[in-house]
């Protein structure tokens, strides 16, 4: 009997005790997933390393993966184009003079809008909305959480907590950044909260998700005036958010409540741009801030229109 | 010579069942075209896992399945731990029996599947709902279970191609 027979032969353990040290090894990282469950969801960020170090380098290898998929799916998508050409082009045309009469007014508006604000002397609007924009490259394999991963991060300037859009209107916002990719909830998620306004009625509300496609609007006035179909956009209430972007239409009403289609396009979900916006300073600043800067005119309409 | 020009061979074929298993994780993470945030797909890592865990336990030990779903668990941002609970304890209800279940025909393997892929979710889903102290829908999980075990046969099948290059190893070591 050769060395290594001997050797082998004299530390074979037997079945019973090998399978009795694989519970014990199970036992062992059950007690350590368990305490990963409890330090992951208590206070702190004490494991958003651990899930940086995972995501940042998982950007160009799910990239990589997706591009068989966009492969297939581009070609379907120009097969279904080039059948459907001339209804298309058709719905275009049609668009185009609604959009050529909505741009006439528009500009109509835009006028009138300075003039005004000159009438009220109020300051000048912000600067151009400020974008940085990315690819939707993960999902969250789960139904629990409506997250997606973005493909960008604090390279390009993003930050926690800012608005993502589509082309359609507001879709989630960022909830955790890393240096090459961002973690963003979606408006469906059961933990998004954003401040709304309805528009026509200018009801104010939460809109809540709730894990369906259609969130929920909450802490509604008692005499709400608003109808089916009627838009809902942010309102900007606690400067979290910037008021006026596009969120959906209300779609039902109902015991549960009522309901928002939101305006994004789940289906063609894939490039989405995040508002690089920063929230504004705490009431305290602000207040102090408005005083010293604007004219007396303007504090008061301030004022008066502060809920 | 013939044994140093093997070696790099063996140490694939010991890491091919981890590598599927990541791959299967990178699958579940991939976003569904043309899908609602609610749709629900099928978790393939749970199908690879429980593969490998009934023909070659050996090659995708618990601290393997551990680090699979703990790295499905970051990148899907979800509380690290959940997935990994989840399967380890079906891991450990599966014990000894893998030679068991190779014995018998795919059918029993796959109601045995479908009995680990109930209980994986269902626990996975209270967790969750601990853990968020939230409760969340069972209809989308009901559908995952049915997703999840109407897609083993094919994954069985892919991994099942694999069996006989691994057997080779094995063969080609002696044990």
């Amino acid at each position: 009997m050769s060395l290594k027979a001997a050797l082998s032969r004299l530390f074979v353990v037997p079945a019973p005790l090998r399978l009795a040290g694989e519970r014990l090894l199970i036992a062992g990282l059950v007690l350590a997933a368990l305490a990963l469950i409890v330090v992951s969801r208590g206070p702190g960020e004490t494991l958003e390393g651990l899930r940086l170090v995972v995501r940042d380098p998982l950007v160009p290898v799910m990239t990589a993966a997706r591009y068989p998929m966009d492969l297939a799916a581009g070609v379907g998508e120009r097969t279904g184009a080039l059948l459907a050409v001339y209804r298309e082009n058709e719905r275009l045309r049609a668009e185009n003079e609604r959009l050529r009469a909505r741009e006439a007014e528009s500009v109509r508006l835009m006028v009138e809008n300075r003039s005004l604000r000159d009438v009220l002397r109020m300051p000048d609007e912000a600067d151009a909305p400020d974008y940085a924009t990315g690819h939707l490259i993960a999902d969250a394999a789960s139904s629990f959480v409506h997250t997606r991963l973005l493909d960008a991060g604090q390279g390009v300037g993003i930050e926690d907590g800012m608005p993502v859009l589509s082309a359609d209107g507001l879709v989630g916002r960022v909830i955790s950044v890393g240096r090459k990719s961002s973690r963003i909830m979606l408006l469906t998620d059961f933990n998004s909260k954003v401040p709304v306004l309805i528009e026509g009625s200018g009801d104010p509300a939460l809109l809540e998700g709730d894990n369906t496609n259609e969130p929920r609007l909450r802490f509604l006035p008692i005499n709400p005036q608003f109808k089916l179909g009627d838009r809902v956009v942010t309102s900007g209430t606690g400067g979290f958010l910037p008021s006026g972007l596009l969120v959906g239409e209300i779609a039902r009403i109902d015991d549960d409540g009522v309901a928002v289609r939101p305006y994004a396009d789940w289906s063609r979900l894939d490039v989405v741009s995040v508002l690089r916006y920063r929230p504004l300073p705490p009431p305290e600043a602000d207040g102090a801030s408005a005083r010293a800067s604007a004219p007396s005119g303007l504090a008061a309409l301030q004022a008066s229109v502060r809920p | 010579m013939a044994v140093v020009a093997r070696h790099p061979l063996s140490v694939l074929r010991r890491f091919l069942p981890l590598a599927t298993a990541v791959v299967a994780v990178l699958v579940d993470l991939m976003p569904l075209p043309s899908a609602a945030p609610l749709a629900v797909a099928p978790l393939t890592t749970l199908c690879v896992l429980f593969f490998w865990s009934v023909y070659q336990p050996k090659l995708l030990g618990p601290p393997s399945i551990f680090g699979v779903c703990l790295f499905l668990d970051a990148a899907a941002g979800l509380p690290l731990g959940l997935t990994a609970l989840a399967a380890l304890l079906a891991r450990a209800l599966l014990g000894g029996r893998h030679v068991l279940l190779q014995a018998y025909g795919f059918p029993v393997l796959w109601g045995c599947f479908m009995l680990a892929a109930a209980a994986v979710l269902s626990l996975r889903w209270a967790l969750a709902c601990l853990s968020w102290w939230h409760l969340f829908a069972f209809e989308p999980i009901l559908v995952e279970i049915l997703l999840t075990v109407a897609a083993y046969p094919l994954i069985s099948w892919l991994l099942g191609g694999m069996q006989p290059w691994l057997r080779g190893r094995r063969h080609a070591s002696g044990s």
